[in-house]
């Protein structure tokens, strides 16, 4: 992993952003101080390329990451080995989702077409992911799906303008973790999640807590969305390190192969 | 249920070559496959999709009545694939490859995933899984 290396500040600046830069590179990096809206925050180091793979955590699926049940000495997603007192984080789904869920075939699905997924399920999916972290932005990079979020330091507000895919990331650093809300997503038939047809709607608000554990890097993914959820769901998960010299590969999702798979699902429809 | 395919009309029972470890990723393999069955092939590598989100191998076999059956098989993702150690050269076109996995659900289809590879003599293609 690339974890010790320091950020290194580009792009037109300005004056506040430059003296923030300068601070952020006199500083070691656990205890620099963070810039924005700070209380006694610490910077944590979250720099790197980060394994996502199935040799990580258990890989997604209809049961993993949200569980209504996990057999005491099962892996979790974050690496764990759930005991007998697992509570299931299985979203508390209301009518209008169970309606959609009802009336979803797999066929449906955006990603048979390349639509990149979206939180909760891209930062679940079993691929590489990279963090760079710039004194007034932090950068997701994901090699699943080439999708690069960008979650903002500097205080913005979100505006109407800012609905997109990935809607959009406003961070901040509290106690040893980045804190990242995001929000003005785009309405998803699986936006939730793609096993089970949980749709996501406008409304949809992911709230992520990245930290490090020794040379793990974890991460708390809250869910909220009153268009289908009764209540937030989350789950914790973990990656690893990459190993030595990786570097993300291009996905370039390939429209004819995505697709190809749903020829062998029986039709709900016709 | 087992189904098996011959290729160039010659029986083939494939030995030793159990589907892989079912290990789901980026869509709904229970959808899709049947994983309570398992399918058998053997035949010539006809294409090669190594592509995101899935790499598709397309495998020409003869089934028992002497029609011409083409196989999908899908793989992992290529970057996933790649990761593995495998190249383009892994399998290449017109090489006679078998394949023991789980088969597509969808009537008359011919899906197959969570495929082991192997050639003619048993020797495993790329490594021991790839499953999808």
């Amino acid at each position: 992993m690339s974890g010790s290396s320091r950020p290194w500040f580009r792009g037109p600046v300005t004056g506040a952003a430059l003296l923030a830069a300068l601070v952020w590179q006199a500083w070691p990096v656990p205890a620099a101080k963070a810039q924005a809206g700070a209380t006694t925050a610490v910077i944590p180091d979250l720099t790197g390329i980060w394994d996502g793979r199935v040799s990580v955590r258990p890989p997604n699926g209809e049961t993993v990451p949200w569980a209504k049940t996990v057999a005491p000495g099962k892996t979790l997603p974050d690496g764990t080995k759930a005991d007998a007192s697992y509570v299931s984080n299985f979203p508390d789904v209301n009518e209008r989702a169970q309606a959609y869920m009802k009336v979803f075939d797999e066929g449906l699905s955006p990603k048979y077409d390349c639509q990149p997924s979206t939180p909760p399920a891209l930062e679940y999916d079993p691929y590489f992911m990279e963090i760079v972290q710039w004194p007034d932005r932090v950068l997701l990079r994901y090699e699943k799906d080439d999708q690069l979020r960008t979650v903002w330091l500097d205080g913005r507000e979100p505006t109407v303008h800012d609905y997109g895919i990935q809607g959009i990331s406003i961070g901040r650093y509290e106690g040893n973790s980045l804190i990242v809300v995001t929000t003005h997503y785009l309405f998803d038939v699986t936006g939730f999640d793609d096993y089970n047809g949980i749709p996501s709607s406008q409304l949809k608000k992911v709230t992520e807590r990245y930290w490090r554990e020794g040379n793990e890097l974890k991460a708390t993914v809250t869910v909220e969305d009153p268009l289908f959820l009764r209540k937030p769901a989350s789950y914790t998960t973990r990656w690893l390190p990459a190993p030595k010299g990786y570097k993300l590969l291009p996905f370039e999702c390939d429209p004819e192969t995505a697709r190809l798979s749903v020829q062998f699902i029986p039709s709900r429809y016709k | 249920m087992t189904r098996r395919s011959s290729q160039l009309a010659a029986v083939v029972i494939v030995m030793g070559l159990a589907p892989a470890p079912r290990v789901q990723a980026h869509h709904s393999s229970a959808a899709a496959y049947d994983s309570s069955k398992t399918v058998e092939a053997q035949g010539i590598v006809t294409q090669v999709l190594l592509k995101n989100p899935h790499t598709f191998i397309f495998l020409e076999s003869t089934d028992e009545t002497g029609q011409k059956v083409q196989w999908q098989i899908e793989m992992q993702a290529a970057a996933t694939l790649f990761s593995q150690g495998w190249t383009r050269e892994t399998v290449k076109v017109g090489t006679v490859i078998k394949v023991a996995g789980i088969p597509s659900r969808a009537s008359g289809s011919h899906g197959i995933t969570n495929a082991r590879l192997a050639l003619p003599d048993g020797t495993p293609i790329g490594r021991a899984t790839a499953e999808n």
